[in-house]
């Protein structure tokens, strides 16, 4: 065993990193993800995709994960203090070596899948290699910093024999640190009397929000998800009752709401109904990571994400009420070509349901850049264009049945937009997604429930979704 | 830096809106009405108000329609292009005429179009069909017919009948024709200003007043969960639920139906 090897059992100077996953989201985060979120038909939707990492069943022979390991260091020394963190795993398995600028080992360690590992180091350039010898992750780290190790798809699952080259290596200039365990802060211990709740939690919040908290043992957290939801819920049927029906049955002149009264209740509505709807997915994908004690790393290594999206805005219209809502539900399908670079076909929807005068389907291309990944907050930079198919509804009333229909039933169009994308994680590879966005439609842009927007008209909209990382 | 955060986020969500600009054209219609005894008007959400004059007289010959395109755009010079592109269509047949609202679908619902008088010869036939808007009538001697989703209706007519709906709407109807009247939710008042004619009358919710004709040969039927009061010259009664009364050979029907709420009938009176 080389020298700093690690295999899996804690070693007596384990050092943890406490700033990776705090015990608690500060201040703005914190709504979003003990708050957060779900309308049911995107639950139903993204619920079809398996919480396989979710469901992983942690090894019982795994010795306890401590919440607050001591710090072995001493924090008075600046040396001490300027170290960097690198973290391998969970979900990966085999054995890698850590080198060093000059291709010395600094630390093995072995894998397992449900088992994160970190390590300590002076600031530097350090390659990740595999047992096979090829390097598979090369990695920055700065003064204080902390990287995750991204390894290859191939080395996840059940660890492979673990075999080292034979080539002899060189003994390494000082030894590892630290090598431990990381404990997460927002991890409990298996339970393994009640694997059950791995399934049953998550599935009783999506029936009733806030359940599947309770049978967590988070009563408080349950009850205040529940209440969030009623509370949401309710006040959102009181905005759409608020509406007057009447209101412009007598003309333009016949305001019954003044602007503010429209712009503000609309306002109201959109907020509520997208609280909701990331309350309650928030709220699934939460029960589901408690239930199975595990921590949460961005999955940054994935190849397809699968997005749902609910993207609103309030703007003017023609006559009476003279604002409304305009919501547009899509779906993108997006792969990350290069790291952090995404591409893919975007906004893919349909308006055709309760629409009276026309059919519209829509679909787009987008550019994203990962911009910003720290601990479970990304912030992706995009561009796109939505291109949009549509076709009137039926035929304008004719006498004379004989007369060809108006050759003015189509359309096609095109709207830019650039937008900024913030994705809050709440389980390795689900994400919940608030993306404010700028378009500017080239054409008369068609939204759901017979709504459109005028061409040239610039639009600030607001997205809440959520998505899925394979 | 959480409290730039939070500012961060509030700008967010305020950001979520449309800028772009308003416009406006009136508008004024007419067509001739030769060897025309119906006339259908069927546009989109707007008010209806028709003055039907004598078409005796020398400036009632034809059909008039007054109002004016709104409409929004993503400029200034878009938005007042975007009124160009509706139109009001005439169309006619065998003695029938139909006025639509043709709008391109480019801006099917970037331009509305608001009615504001409709006048015609108060011989012809009207039937008038809009989706939120109240409706006026006033003068129309022929049968005449009012269908919207929302708005009140109000109706002065003269001895032609009168059928009206309303999925939503109070419903007052003065009329010496037939009427049948239905509200999905809203009062009814029919006001029976000639001779003795059937009445049919419907409401979900609301309360319906009926001041009837004459009673000599009236088969009454009355059926609403709150009070009914009938008092006429041969039938004076209070009652809940269904009512049913028949006087003379009761070849006038009077049907009344109220979901919830109550119904009073009386005679007509004139002051």
């Amino acid at each position: 065993m080389t020298n700093g090897e690690r295999t899996g059992e804690r070693q007596p100077v384990g050092r943890v990193s406490q700033r990776l996953w705090p015990r608690r989201l500060p201040g703005v985060w914190r709504p979003l993800y003990e708050g957060a979120v779900l309308r049911v038909t995107l639950a139903l939707a993204l619920a079809a995709i398996p919480l396989a990492e979710v469901a992983a069943a942690p090894d019982p022979g795994d010795p306890p994960v401590p919440g607050d390991s001591g710090d072995s260091g001493d924090p008075g020394d600046p040396e001490e203090a300027s170290r960097g963190h690198i973290v391998l795993g969970p979900g990966f398995s085999g054995t890698v070596e850590v080198l060093d600028e000059a291709g010395a080992v600094v630390v093995t360690m072995t894998l397992r899948p449900e088992r994160r590992l970190g390590v300590d180091l002076p600031p530097g350039t350090y390659r990740v290699r595999a047992a096979d010898g090829t390097v598979v992750d090369t990695i920055k780290l700065a003064p204080g910093g902390s990287e995750v190790a991204e390894l290859p798809p191939g080395m996840e699952g059940p660890p492979p024999p673990a075999v080292l080259p034979s080539v002899p290596v060189p003994p390494p200039p000082a030894p590892p640190d630290t090598v431990d365990p990381v404990a997460d802060p927002g991890s409990r211990p298996a339970d393994p009397g009640r694997s059950w709740r791995r399934w049953a939690a998550p599935l009783l919040s999506a029936l009733i929000p806030g359940v599947g908290q309770m049978v967590n043992k988070e009563p408080g957290k349950g009850v205040g998800v529940l209440v969030s939801s009623l509370g949401l819920a309710v006040g959102s049927i009181a905005l759409l009752r608020a509406r007057d029906p009447f209101d412009g049955a007598g003309g333009h002149r016949d305001d019954t709401a003044s602007d503010s009264q429209e712009i503000v209740t609309l306002g109201a509505y959109a907020g509520f109904t997208g609280a909701l709807s990331l309350l309650y997915v928030g709220q699934i994908l939460d029960a589901a990571r408690v239930a199975t004690g595990k921590g949460v790393t961005p999955r940054r290594k994935y190849r397809i994400n699968l997005d749902v999206t609910r993207m609103t805005t309030i703007g003017y219209r023609a006559g009476q009420p003279a604002y409304a809502l305009y919501n547009d539900w899509t779906v993108s399908v997006l792969g990350q070509a290069v790291r952090r670079l995404t591409v893919g076909v975007a906004d893919i929807g349909f308006k055709g349901i309760n629409a009276r005068s026309r059919t519209t389907f829509q679909a787009g291309l987008r550019v994203g850049y990962r911009m910003f990944d720290r601990k479970r907050l990304w912030l992706n930079l995009a561009v796109g264009s939505i291109f949009q198919g549509t076709t009137a509804a039926g035929r304008p009333i004719q006498i004379d049945l004989s007369e060809p229909p108006p050759a003015d039933n189509s359309r096609f169009g095109a709207t830019l937009y650039g937008q900024v994308d913030l994705r809050f994680f709440v389980l390795n590879r689900w994400s919940l997604n608030l993306i404010p966005r700028f378009s500017i439609p080239m054409t008369t842009r068609y939204y759901s429930f017979d709504r459109s927007l005028p061409r040239f008209a610039p639009t600030f909209e607001l997205g809440t979704g959520a998505g899925v990382y394979f | 830096m959480y409290g730039r955060a939070r500012g961060f986020f509030c700008l967010v969500l305020l950001c979520a809106c449309v800028l772009g600009a308003r416009g406006e054209r009136p508008f004024s219609n007419d067509w001739g009405l030769a060897d025309i005894d119906t006339v259908r008007i069927a546009v989109p959400d707007t008010p209806l108000t028709v003055q039907a004059c004598d078409p005796a007289a020398q400036d009632c010959a034809r059909l008039e329609i007054s109002g004016r395109w709104l409409s929004v755009g993503g400029t200034r010079q878009d938005a007042k292009d975007n009124t160009e592109n509706g139109r009001l269509d005439f169309q006619s047949e065998g003695g029938f005429a139909l006025v639509t609202a043709v709008k391109s679908l480019d801006v099917q619902d970037l331009l509305d179009l608001e009615i504001e008088s409709i006048r015609l010869p108060w011989d012809r036939a009207l039937e008038l069909a809009t989706g939120v808007g109240h409706v006026t009538v006033d003068g129309v001697d022929a049968d005449l017919s009012v269908e919207t989703e929302v708005g009140d209706v109000d109706v002065d007519a003269g001895v032609g009948n009168v059928l009206v709906r309303t999925d939503q709407g109070v419903v007052r109807v003065q009329s010496g024709g037939v009427a049948d009247l239905r509200s999905g939710s809203g009062g009814v008042e029919l006001l029976q200003d000639g001779a003795a004619r059937d009445a049919f009358i419907h409401t979900g919710y609301g309360n319906v007043v009926v001041e009837i004709a004459a009673d000599a040969n009236l088969e009454l039927f009355i059926r609403a969960p709150g009070r009914i009061d009938v008092k006429t010259n041969l039938i004076n009664t209070i009652t809940s639920g269904d009512f049913w009364r028949e006087t003379g050979n009761g070849t006038t029907r009077i049907e009344v139906i109220s979901q919830w709420g109550n119904v009073a009938v009386r005679m007509y009176d004139p002051d």
